[in-house]
């Protein structure tokens, strides 16, 4: 992997690149190929595709660069090009319905908190996520997904779902929930 | 180089994919901004357009709190256009849910800001006399469509049930007066055997009504006038205005006429 201008952040490669420096979007490419496939794999439950959709994702983020505004975070701009895909991806591949109209979105959330209380995760309880991630609705899989796995902030989430920031935090403590009941009727079930 | 990278590299040096040019982004973004705008407008004209209708059956001069008055606003709310209403203020909802302000607040919110505005401003819109002056030009000129739109027949209540009707005084009698209604039927009322005062009954006067439908014969309980509000007379003088330069131009082109 070589960075050509590793001081450069994402925002000022961009106008490098819509002005002909096509070699820079290599740079991109590199920067969030990984964090992408990770996020996609997680997000999606399909193994064998994932390369494919984050394929389609960096084609897509290039012809579409010219409408990215450069104050604004490309950080959050590929991760909404990614999560349209693998929801476009979920509707055509999966059995699972996949809806992301809820009453989240209806009411305001005075109380939700604005940021979790802690980001940090044992190995053990990460092993168990990683095994009970699928048994969630994609929903609350994906909050929890780009929270704790892809480290964005609120702001971020809320932007890259299109969501109210305190739905963020609700969707989060809903998909703890549901994860936790998983676990339990599992264990119960073992 | 992995597998991803020299795919996408390749096909962005071979032009194979091409970046789509920044202004067709700005295109885009103002044909949708002025479709948000062209559906908006079409939502306060409807708005006001239901506010027009339901204020001619004389609901904005009733108490605000009645159960009278709530029962009446549903009896003539035009269904079809208030299904319209609120499919378009849905439909506004959805395309603005792209952009940061709309979405990062709750959809309660922005739905009520949306609705709040289109009735606001449907209510100015209704006020201003635009529906009246639109009314006169489409009898005028016979507009089908808009006579439709604007002569619908006139609804009463369920029988034996008070309603409220509006109109113009056009006879008086020993026992009865008859009234206007705004489709251009008239409707005989029957003075209320209480024996309460019909002296305000005037012929021309634009009057509220309250009663029951009983055998087509209208059985008045009480009555009230319904006053013209600043925005009516304004209208009034503004078509009053328009008829003026009408009848000026028709005597201009009359007077060409004769002189070829």
């Amino acid at each position: 992997m070589t960075m050509l201008t590793p001081e450069k952040k994402d925002e000022e490669l961009v106008p490098l690149i819509i002005e002909g420096n096509k070699e820079l979007f290599g740079e991109l490419i590199d920067r969030y190929e990984q964090k992408l496939t990770r996020y996609v794999k997680r997000f999606t439950q399909h193994p064998d595709d994932v390369s494919d959709v984050v394929q389609i994702v960096f084609v897509k983020a290039y012809v579409h660069l010219q409408s990215f505004d450069c104050n604004r975070s490309f950080n959050s701009w590929i991760y909404r090009i990614a999560h349209n895909e693998s929801v476009t991806y979920l509707k055509k591949k999966s059995n699972e319905k996949v809806s992301f109209i809820d009453f989240d979105i209806f009411l305001p959330h005075p109380f939700a908190p604005e940021e979790s209380d802690t980001k940090t995760i044992s190995r053990e309880l990460n092993e168990l996520l990683e095994t009970s991630l699928s048994k969630i609705s994609p929903k609350y899989r994906e909050v929890l997904v780009l929270y704790y796995y892809d480290d964005l902030s609120y702001q971020e989430i809320a932007e890259v779902l299109h969501i109210p920031t305190a739905t963020v935090g609700v969707r989060i403590r809903r998909a703890k929930a549901t994860l936790e009941k998983t676990l339990i009727d599992n264990h119960y079930q073992a | 180089m992995n597998t991803i990278k020299t795919t996408v590299l390749d096909y962005v040096k071979k032009d194979t994919v091409m970046m789509i040019p920044r202004w067709k982004f700005v295109l885009y973004s103002c044909l949708g901004v002025l479709g948000m705008i062209f559906i908006f407008l079409l939502t306060v004209f409807i708005v006001s357009l239901i506010i027009f209708l339901m204020t001619r059956y004389g609901l904005t001069y009733m108490p605000f709190m009645d159960m009278v008055k709530a029962l009446r606003a549903v009896t003539v709310l035009p269904i079809v256009l208030f299904v319209c209403a609120v499919l378009l203020l849905f439909v506004i909802e959805v395309l603005s849910r792209k952009y940061a302000f709309t979405f990062r607040r709750p959809l309660i919110v922005t739905l009520f800001i949306v609705t709040s505005t289109a009735v606001l401003v449907g209510f100015v819109v209704s006020e201003s006399g635009a529906h009246e002056y639109m009314k006169t030009f489409a009898r005028e000129h016979r507009i089908a469509p808009m006579l439709r739109m604007y002569d619908r027949p006139v609804r009463f209540g369920p029988p034996n049930q008070i309603s409220v009707i509006r109109g113009e005084v056009i006879s008086l009698s020993a026992t009865s007066a008859t009234i206007l209604l705004f489709d251009e039927k008239s409707i005989a009322v029957a003075y209320p055997r209480s024996g309460q005062s019909t002296s305000s009954f005037v012929v021309g006067g634009d009057v509220l009504v309250f009663g029951v439908l009983e055998n087509n014969l209208f059985v008045m309980k009480s009555m009230r006038h319904a006053p013209e509000s600043s925005f009516h007379k304004r209208a009034s003088v503004n078509a009053m205005m328009h008829h003026e330069r009408m009848d000026k131009r028709y005597a201009t082109t009359t007077k060409n006429i004769f002189v070829k």
